[in-house]
């Protein structure tokens, strides 16, 4: 009696582990490259470095632009797994490299100064060779401050200290020529703040290049006329429109260009950043970016570089806004593109300051985000995480 | 230490079992026992992935590997209900639903170096962990003998089911393999329950001896389980629940945990007769 009901409990028993050993096994396999945080170190102990720009690589690992020692550029590559595989340290010709690495046939571009001239330098990165090397330079495009490629189109913004310009160039695909240029009146000189810029030394001010989908026109942040403004420019980059910053203490962070005139933005104004998922912004309007409506985040800290960037995640299309908190965590804000709702808030890092500085977007849906991380309570270094397709999911759902 | 008074206790037992008149056989076919158990345990972690955080990017760079500790600094403690039904005098099953924290330490520096000499800064960070299960261990067990004193072997399966971990690092700043107590840091002890995969199964081997007296068994035995699955949740490593992962540039490697475990136990026969005896004269 007995031993039949002790047998059958045993049976169950089995039944029951073999089950779930079965669904253990059955777990997803997550794979090294999936997700990482990694650290780029070295010992020295006295350099800082400023990430600025993050692209995947056709071997599925990535480059990274960044400066060091204030306006020092270093290159660096990584594998899939977030492994180091070499890093190049330009000739310190070759200063003040502006955020975005381009690409463009294959190649890999950015946009530098020299030393001197201050001039705008274009450099082509050898992958396989492990360096960079110069395509051209433009004499007459100086203190260069951002650079965008559309689809279509290349655009470089400099400001001009002799004329107390802001400038935008179009380029040729191969990075060799201008074909169009726009300028636009700074009546000021504020090459002070631009020198702290790019030197890191002081405010890093929110310079980018956008262009809207239909490519009508080229939205730029830049110094206009006392302040620093979102412009508007037409595809033949005369000027439509201007969203003045009060004074140079208030402008855009970050735009994300959806359509139809909408966009997704993010302002700030003093220490405060407001932001807005979608709204309507008239690109030949001349008013002030404060009209702009949007909601304050006050857990961000607007002096820190903010992302805008778009997600796609199997059918679903979402407005990434990626910012620094105040409490040095990276927030990330998931919102639906078409109704501009929240669908979720993912926070990374604790314990340490991190300061997004990138983020690189692929089509199956991954994350990699290219921060400062200061660890070890001073080392100011280079730092990736990817969060993959599953963790993002999981925050909107 | 604590290896050390086992022995000796071990020892002691089986004098004294020894010493004892086997003037009584153990009649156990189709009885029934209830009882407790409880010890130590030692863990050797046997590393199957490494993961870092810091990556060197300077031609040789300090690269910071964990060296772990050996079986018997890693120290746990279980208990369990013991239960055991036996088939005939010799074989029984034994069924042991129980608590297990295993201990798991390990080591790892940093060192970074500033122009100026001597002016460099080092970190060297004991970590550990403790990873809590409720375990169900299912055996069968063999008695070699029918006498008061009786050797066995067991053989089973175990599940595991996590219920917690923790983790604290203490730190200090001087590279030496050892805790240098004038600058020696502890930070607060942090959960790691979501580093961890919820189940685990394995198998367990073991031996032991029972003494058996008229109302009730006594015994020692030691147990080695040898999970199969992983301890580490591959999808949550990087996720730092604990805190730890960039302040202390750390972060777990996938291992399995094989334990070796020394406890003591008792239990009492529960029968259907209006005696508990279990012991018989021996005719021989």
């Amino acid at each position: 009696m007995y031993q039949k009901s002790i047998v059958k409990s045993g049976s169950i028993f089995v039944l029951m582990i073999t089950l779930l050993s079965v669904f253990a096994a059955c777990k997803k396999e997550v794979k090294p490259e999936d997700a990482f945080v990694k650290v780029y170190n070295e010992q020295g102990g006295n350099t800082i470095y400023n990430p600025l720009s993050i692209r995947k690589t056709p071997d599925q690992g990535y480059l990274i632009l960044s400066a060091f020692d204030g306006w020092k550029i270093q290159l660096m590559k990584i594998d899939k797994l977030g492994d180091f595989e070499w890093k190049y340290n330009l000739p310190d010709t070759y200063v003040n490299a502006v955020p975005n690495i381009i690409i463009r046939g294959g190649n890999y571009y950015f946009v530098c100064m020299d030393q001197v001239g201050l001039f705008a330098k274009v450099m082509q990165i050898n992958i396989n060779a492990k360096n960079a090397t110069e395509v051209k330079d433009f004499p007459y495009v100086l203190y260069p401050t951002a650079v965008f490629a559309s689809e279509q189109s290349i655009f470089l913004q400099n400001y001009n200290r002799s004329s107390y310009q802001t400038e935008i160039y179009k380029l040729n695909e191969t990075l060799t020529d201008t074909l169009l240029s726009g300028k636009v009146d700074v009546l000021d000189n504020v090459e002070e703040r631009l020198v702290d810029h790019i030197t890191f030394a002081g405010k890093r001010m929110p310079f980018f290049i956008s262009e809207t989908p239909e490519a009508d026109h080229v939205v730029m942040s830049g110094f206009y006329k006392y302040s620093f403004s979102l412009i508007f420019m037409d595809e033949n980059l005369d000027f439509t429109g201007v969203y003045n910053g009060s004074n140079y203490n208030g402008g855009m962070n970050a735009i994300l260009p959806l359509g139809n005139s909408n966009y997704a933005l993010a302002r700030y104004s003093y220490s405060s950043l407001y932001f807005n998922p979608l709204t309507f912004i008239d690109p030949t309007a001349i008013a002030m970016g404060e009209s702009i409506g949007a909601n304050g985040v006050p857990e961000i800290d607007a002096s820190k570089p903010v992302l805008i960037k778009s997600l796609n995640l199997d059918s679903k299309k979402l407005v990434a806004c990626i910012t620094s908190t105040q409490s040095n965590q990276v927030l990330i804000q998931f919102y639906d593109s078409k109704t501009g709702e929240l669908k979720g808030k993912k926070y990374v890092g604790q314990n340490i300051p991190f300061t997004v500085a990138d983020a690189a977007t692929s089509a199956s849906g991954e994350l990699i985000l290219l921060v400062q991380a200061t660890i070890m309570g001073g080392y100011k270094r280079i730092a990736t995480i990817k969060i993959d397709k599953e963790q993002i999911n999981r925050t909107i759902e | 230490m604590i290896q050390k008074a086992h022995f000796t206790l071990l020892f002691c037992l089986m004098i004294g079992f020894s010493s004892t008149a086997q003037k009584y056989g153990v009649y156990r076919k189709k009885q029934m026992f209830l009882g407790i158990s409880g010890g130590i345990n030692f863990s050797l972690p046997t590393v199957t992935g490494k993961f870092h955080v810091l990556e060197p990017t300077d031609k040789g760079g300090f690269v910071s590997d964990k060296k772990y500790d050996n079986l018997f600094r890693n120290s746990g403690s279980q208990f369990a209900v013991h239960w055991m039904y036996s088939f005939s005098h010799h074989l029984s099953l034994t069924v042991q639903p129980g608590y297990q924290t295993n201990g798991m330490n390990y080591f790892s520096s940093f060192a970074w170096s500033d122009s100026t000499e001597n002016s460099g800064f080092k970190r060297e960070l004991h970590h550990r962990q403790k990873f809590s299960y409720i375990t169900l261990p299912v055996l069968i067990r063999w008695d070699f003998t029918l006498n008061q004193f009786s050797p066995y072997v067991k053989l089973g399966v175990q599940a595991d089911f996590r219920h917690q971990g923790s983790k604290v690092i203490r730190y200090d700043n001087t590279i030496d393999q050892a805790e240098t107590k004038s600058q020696l840091f502890v930070t607060n002890e942090a959960g790691i329950k979501e580093h961890m995969n919820r189940f685990n199964i394995g198998v367990v081997a073991g031996f032991g001896v029972t003494y058996f007296t008229k109302y009730a068994a006594f015994g020692i035995e030691t147990n080695v389980n040898f999970r199969f699955l992983k301890i580490i949740d591959d999808e949550t490593r990087f996720a730092d629940y604990s805190g730890f992962t960039m302040q202390y540039l750390d972060v777990f490697d996938q291992f399995m945990l094989p334990t070796l475990n020394l406890q003591l136990t008792a239990k009492v026969p529960i029968t259907r007769a209006l005696t508990l005896n279990i012991l018989r004269k021996k005719r021989y």
